[in-house]
Order: C-alpha cells, then structure tokens, then sequence
C-alpha cells in the first residue's frame, strides 16, 4: 500500500513514467531476468512502474495459449515492497517474486 | 529475522480474511511456491530430436556421449582436430603450473569432491601426465578458449593446459551490442529474448565462450512458438557436434574458466565481488558435447548451460559462485554429470529444467524407447548455496550417489509452470543412494551477518528433498539425516494454480486430475532416516560457511523424516524405511498437523485426508512478504533458523508450533479452509 501511494504522489523532479528506464541490470531490452529487490528499492517511482511493466511482458508471453495471472501495477508494487524492504531479500529476483504472487492470483483475486 | 518486521499491516489483514474465504484450492500451491527455484527466462525452447544425428560421423546425439582419452588428444589419431589452449611464450606457464600440480599430488594426493578420499597420483602416472602436457605445449596455438571453440568443427576437440582463463577478448565484447538487436525473439505478448541466431552471432554478448553446435537456420524460429514442443523447429545442420572442451591439469581446479571480477582472496573458491558476464560456458544445440575436468567461477546468472541439446557428458566439472544456478541444462536429452562439485550458487548448484518427457507420459511416437531416465545426475558434491538442486519439470531425472549438504535446502524438483517451462506435470523421476544431509544454512540472515551466499530465492532452512509437484516418483535408498526441519517433503499443487506450458501429453498421471493433476504415486523405500551410513564423515567443507551441523554419532535425527502436507491426492507410500534407531518404529513423520496424521504404507489404497493446519502453515509460508511480524504468519517456521532435534530449544519450538495451530484451529479462517478442504477431497473421491 505504502508503494501504491508513493507511486501516486510524484515528486517534480521525477521524470514521467512513460520516458523511464526500469530498474536493475538490462538483458536485450529487458530487465526481468536480472533485476533484484536492491534496485527495486533504489528506483523512484516512474522506474518502479516501468520495471513492473517489463517484468508482466516478460512473464506474460501469451506463447503457445498460455496466459499466466497477471497483476495489477498495485499488486505488484506490494508484492514488490513488501518482500524487498527485508534485507536478507536483496539479491531476490524480482521476476521470481512477481510470477509466485501471480500463481496466487486466480484464486485469491477479485 | 523477526526483528525487522514492524507492525502488522492493513494490507496484510486484508489478505489474510480475503485469503482464508478464498483459498483452499490455492493453498498447498502456495506452500509449494517458496520453496521452488522457479527456473529462469529464456527464449522458447524445444526438446530436441531424441535419435542420433547420422549427417555427421561418428553420429550426434541418441546417447550420452562418451569422452575421448586425454592422451589420445596428442596421437592425431582422430577423429577430429585437437586445438590446444595454453598460457605462456610455448606454453611455459601452462607447463609450469602442470608440474607443480602434479608433484603436489604425487606428494599428497589430492581430493576430487569434498566429500571423497584423497586421489593417490603414482610417479608413474604423474609422469604420464606431464608427458603429454609437454606434448600439448608443442601443438598450443591459442591463448584463449573463444577462438579456439570457433574455429572447431564437427568432433573436434579443444585441450585447455592448466591457467586461469579470463578471455580478455570476450570480457570487451559489448554487452547488450544494439548490432545484435534485430536477432531476438518476440513473443505474442510482445517480449523480446535472445534468439539462438542471437546467442550464435553475438557469442559474447551475454556469455564468456559460447559453443554453438549447429548453423543458424534461414528460417527463423516460429513465432508464436508451437504449442508441440517435441522437435526443435528451425533446427540447422551440425557444425560443432560431437565437441570436447576438457582440461589437462590433474584436477579439475587447474583449469579454471573465469568471468568473476575483483576477487575476495585467492585459490579457485575465492569469491568474486562481480561479474563480467551473464554465463561462463554456453553450450547451445551442440549434441554430443563432453566437458571434462575444469572449473567455472564466477557468473552474474549461470556457471554452465546447457540448452537444446541431445547427448552431453559433463565429468570432473566443478561450479563455483553463480549468482543464480552452478550449471543450468534445459529442454536437454540424453545428459549425464558425474564427479561435479559446486558451490556458492544463490539459486541451486545444478539444475536440469524443462528435461524431456520420457517417463510416464511420453510420447512414443517421438520416444520410442520410453519410458528411461533422460538425465542422471550421479558422484557430485552440491553444497554451500540456497539449493543444491532444483528442477522445474524435472522429468524423468535420475539423481543418485551424491553427497548433498550445507544448503538452504537440499534437493528441490517441481511442477510449477513458470513461463517457458515445458514438460507439466513432472513426473517420473528417482533419487536414490544419495547422502543428504545437514542442510542447515540460513542464508537470509539481512546484513547481521551478512551471508557467504546471496540468496536470489527463498528456501526453507533445514530441508532434505522437497517435491512439489512431482508425480510416479522413486525415492529409495537414500541415507538422509541432520536436516534440523525436514528430511524429505512432498507437497501438492491444485490444478487451479498451475498454467501448464505447451502441449500438455495425454495420460496425465494422477487419477484427480481435474483437482489434482500432480503429486500421486510417489513412493519412498528402503530410505535410511535420521542416522549417518556406517565409516561416514563430515566434509571440512561444511567448515567453511559454518553450517551448523550434529557432532558425528550413530544417530542424527532430521527434524520430521517423512513430511507429507495429507492433501487429497493418492498413491503416495512409505515403507520399509527405518529412522534414528535403525528400525521402522523410529520414522518420524507426516509432520505437526491435525489428526490422523497418516504416512500410508499401501500405496493402493493411500488417500490423503487433508489438514487444515498444514495448509495454513503453507500459507503463511507462501504469502511471507505479506505480514509484517512473524505474528502476521504464526504458522510459518520456514524462514527460521530450526533448533537441532532433540534439543530443549526444538521441544520449545514443537509447543510453540501446538500452541499457534490450536489457536489457528479456532479461527473462522480456519474453519472455512476446512469447509474448502472437504469439497476439494469429495472432488478427488468423485473425480
């Protein structure tokens, strides 16, 4: 939730989400393979939504009729929050969190 | 851990009522889920064709390949070139470190995996050995292994002499080079990922040596990709088949392939503080590729891959420090590693993913010769890291007589469908004759103190082997103690959280499907529980990150030998396993839940019943992020560091655990997840 409301409270010296870079190491374009809690909690808020955004079209191919869960940019940002503000979860890959919290989605969603 | 946690938070209590009226088909998943590797990204892979590739000579691929003697590299008799790698004007260097690692273990021998006697090296064989070293010199042409790798042909061979190998060449190549940006795969949702063309174009884009073992094809790969992942689609012809890298030293140390950076002391198992590239050694479609006796140290993701491939033999390979996994095989057949040793991984040492389906469900059209085992993993040491093993869709693997210890966990092989993980549900695989033991490593210890490992995944500490999801499976024979919280685990996952990735085969083994499409008919004999083998020793390699660990004596209890979450599924059994005691009566086990508390003998007639109380435990576990305290999550003990069994402060923590499941028992949440349950175990009644 903390996220969530950071995320809505953009600061002016912010750059706009769509023009940001996500966060963590890059791989072809993306950074879903790669980036960790510690960027996750280094980004600002237009990173961390552009880094939410990498991460779901990398998870979420849509290849050969799979359509795993999905979730919403507030659902990830918790997810991403919740688990990243413990130190010992730095290194954690954030894919790896988000595709766990996603499988939950089906039966725990709206 | 607990001390970092604030106040519970609104979000939390939100879920927690939110998660209890709606979860019950959800939970044992959840439980399931932090304790898996959840696999990686990659591009869309296929199995590749299982028959032997007959357009080359010797023919590619059909079998696990057989290595070609050291010394014959040194008679030009073939088949092949031989390359050879070496350090030094004529390989001086090479040759210099060559004599002093073989005096060494003339003198005093030395030791192939921490767990093994020391290997006695005759003068004799000593002598031999530097003989041909001396030969190797005279042919060496190259410097670094890159070049040499890519001016090999079909069953050539390239001959690394002893040094440490940095590829200055590759270490410059552009990471990420927008030259090689047209070359990736898009998938339907619009993601791009390194296509083979890409990793075979721009070898060093992301890896230290790539070995690409067939030509890219004209016609790229299907996009979509095909929902039938039995054949590999825009599969070229053999160019780098039958290819051997190896080492010359005595041991595998003496050849070390390195893509770390700035180095925390020295010696081969010196921790790097980065990483110049993603992977050290790719190994991409090349069919029949042996690599022998070298190490790998240092990666940002993985030691060494191997993807798409049939027929590969990794022996005397050792794996130290990838950020994520040791050695990664995927969508690989006909695969054997022997005498490995790895550590340092902040995922899992090894991990054959995506392996093909040739046990229950295979499809005879494309596997005549099924149902047999299609990777064995045998006489490796996999220690100090989160896992030691891992293995979405881990089908048809066999993981046997090696010494598993001094992880997070032990041995993890599931059925979660991360995305490009072909192969739902896994099935068929068998763990037997192993030593798994003391796997107490609690790395999530934050900053206080910092661990020698950083995780990038979540484990339990103190855990054997974990199977969620497995189904058919054999576990036998295995001598599994000191594992402070469990032996060995097997969980379910509920239908309504998996996504299985392409075609799912016909003959989806549990009879539940539908509820429970995975986790029946595994079946657990003539295990060992909770006491050492007879003349066993503790490596002095669990000295090393001070895993805490029993003084050596006749028993060394596990924590719960045999812990089974009871779920509605069928076909699971226990027999003729003994515990601490050396008999039947000793075996601990479903683990603290609500009665019966049932570990079923007949594997005819088991039929889980549920608990309510284990499914909450799992969670607790799963949704950890969620709470803020430990309060928030009283059932959930994962993320602990267990007290050992047998101990005062383990009888506390047993209490303490009764206590919270009483309470827990009391609360409508729990009520409710019990109402779930009963549908759900009536669906697998009536299926």
């Amino acid at each position: 939730m903390a996220a969530t409301a950071s995320l809505a409270g953009c600061g002016n010296t912010e750059k706009p989400a769509e023009s940001a870079d996500p966060v963590g190491e890059v791989r072809v374009g993306s950074v879903a393979p790669l980036a960790q809690c510690r960027d996750w909690i280094a980004g600002d808020e237009a990173e961390r939504q552009a880094t939410i955004d990498d991460i779901r079209n990398q998870i979420n191919t849509g290849d050969a009729g799979v359509e795993n869960a999905t979730l919403s940019d507030e659902q990830a940002s918790d997810v991403f929050d919740g688990a990243c503000r413990h130190d010992f979860a730095a290194g954690f890959r954030l894919y790896k969190l988000y595709f766990r919290a996603a499988a939950f989605e089906p039966v725990l969603g709206p | 851990m607990a001390a970092e946690y604030g106040a519970m938070s609104e979000t939390h209590r939100n879920f927690s009522r939110r998660g209890v009226l709606a979860a019950i088909a959800i939970i044992a998943v959840a439980l399931a889920l932090p304790a898996v590797a959840l696999a990686h990204l990659e591009r869309p892979s296929y199995w590749p064709d299982p028959g032997p590739d007959k357009s080359v000579n010797p023919a590619a691929g059909g079998e696990v390949p057989k290595a070609r003697s050291l010394s014959s590299a040194v008679t030009g008799k073939g088949p092949g070139e031989v390359r050879v790698v070496c350090k030094g004007s004529d390989g001086a260097r090479s040759l210099e470190l060559a004599r002093n690692s073989i005096r060494k273990a003339e003198r005093k021998g030395y030791r192939l995996r921490p767990s093994q006697p020391k290997i006695e090296v005759s003068e004799r064989k000593g002598a031999k050995l530097l003989r041909i070293n001396e030969a190797l010199a005279k042919q060496c042409e190259y410097e670094e292994i890159q070049p040499a790798v890519a001016d090999s042909g079909n069953n050539d061979r390239v001959v690394v002499m002893p040094g440490r190998y940095k590829e200055p060449t590759s270490r410059k190549k552009l990471k990420n080079d927008p030259a090689c940006a047209s070359m990736t795969q898009e998938s339907t949702g619009g993601a791009l990922t390194p296509s083979y063309k890409y990793q075979s174009e721009c070898p060093n884009d992301q890896n230290l040596i790539h070995i690409a073992g067939r030509a890219v094809p004209k016609t790229p790969a299907p996009s979509p990709p095909l929902a039938d992942r039995h054949g590999i689609p825009d599969e070229g012809k053999c160019i780098t088949c039958n290819f051997q890298l190896e080492g010359s030293g005595v041991k595998p140390v003496d050849v070390l392939i390195d893509a770390g950076t700035g180095y925390d002391g020295k010696g081969p198992e010196a921790k790097p503080s980065g990483y110049a590239k993603d992977v050290i050694l790719r190994i991409d479609r090349a069919d029949g590729f042996v690599g022998r006796n070298f190490l790998v140290r240092g990666a940002l993701e993985h030691g060494l891959y191997v993807e798409e491939t049939d027929g590969y033999l990794l022996d005397r390979v050792k794996f130290f420090w990838a950020a994520d996994y040791g050695n990664l095989t995927f969508t690989s057949d006909h695969g054997l590693y022997k005498n490995c040793d790895g550590f340092g991984s902040g995922d899992s040492v090894v991990y054959p993913g995506a392996a093909p389906e040739t046990g229950e469900q295979a499809d005879l059209s494309f596997y005549p010769d099924a149902p047999r085992i299609n990777t064995v993993v045998k006489h490796c040491d996999m220690r100090g890291s989160a896992l030691a093993y891992s293995g979405s869709m881990g089908n048809a693997v066999r993981i046997t007589k090696n010494n598993i210890y001094g992880n997070g966990s032990g041995i993890s092989s599931d059925t979660i469908s991360a995305s490009g993980h072909p192969g739902y549900p896994a099935d068929s695989s068998e763990i037997d004759h192993n030593y798994i033991y003391s796997n107490n490593l609690n790395l999530f210890t934050g900053n206080n103190p910092e661990p020698p490992v950083e995780p990038v995944v979540g484990v339990p500490i103190g855990a054997g082997v974990i199977w969620p999801g497995m189904n058919n499976g054999d576990f036998h024979d295995n001598w599994i103690f000191d594992n402070w919280r469990y032996g060995a685990l097997l969980l379910s996952i509920p239908d309504a959280v998996v996504t299985p990735e392409g075609k799912v085969d016909a003959g989806v083994s549990c009879p539940t499907a539908g509820t429970y499409s995975t986790s029946c008919n595994n079946r657990y004999y003539d295990n060992h529980m909770g006491r050492p083998p007879p003349d066993f020793e503790f490596p002095s390699a669990l000295k090393r990150f001070s895993v805490p660990h029993a003084k050596l004596a006749p028993q060394m209890p596990n924590g719960t030998d045999f812990w089974w979450d009871e779920a509605p599924t069928v076909g699971n059994c226990w027999y003729e396993n003994t515990g601490f005691d050396g008999t039947p009566a000793s075996i601990t086990g479903p683990g603290a839940g609500e009665p019966p508390n049932t570990l079923p003998s007949d594997c005819a007639s088991s039929s889980g019943p549920g608990d309510v109380v284990k499914l909450g435990m799992l969670l607790d576990c799963s949704l950890w992020e969620r709470g803020q305290t430990s309060a928030d999550r009283p059932l959930c003990e994962w993320f602990q560091m267990p007290a050992q069994p047998g101990s005062a402060a383990a009888k506390r923590d047993a209490e303490a655990f009764a206590a919270s499941a009483e309470r827990y028992l009391r609360t409508p949440e729990a009520a409710e997840l019990r109402e779930r349950l009963e549908a759900s175990s009536a669906a697998v009644a009536q299926p």
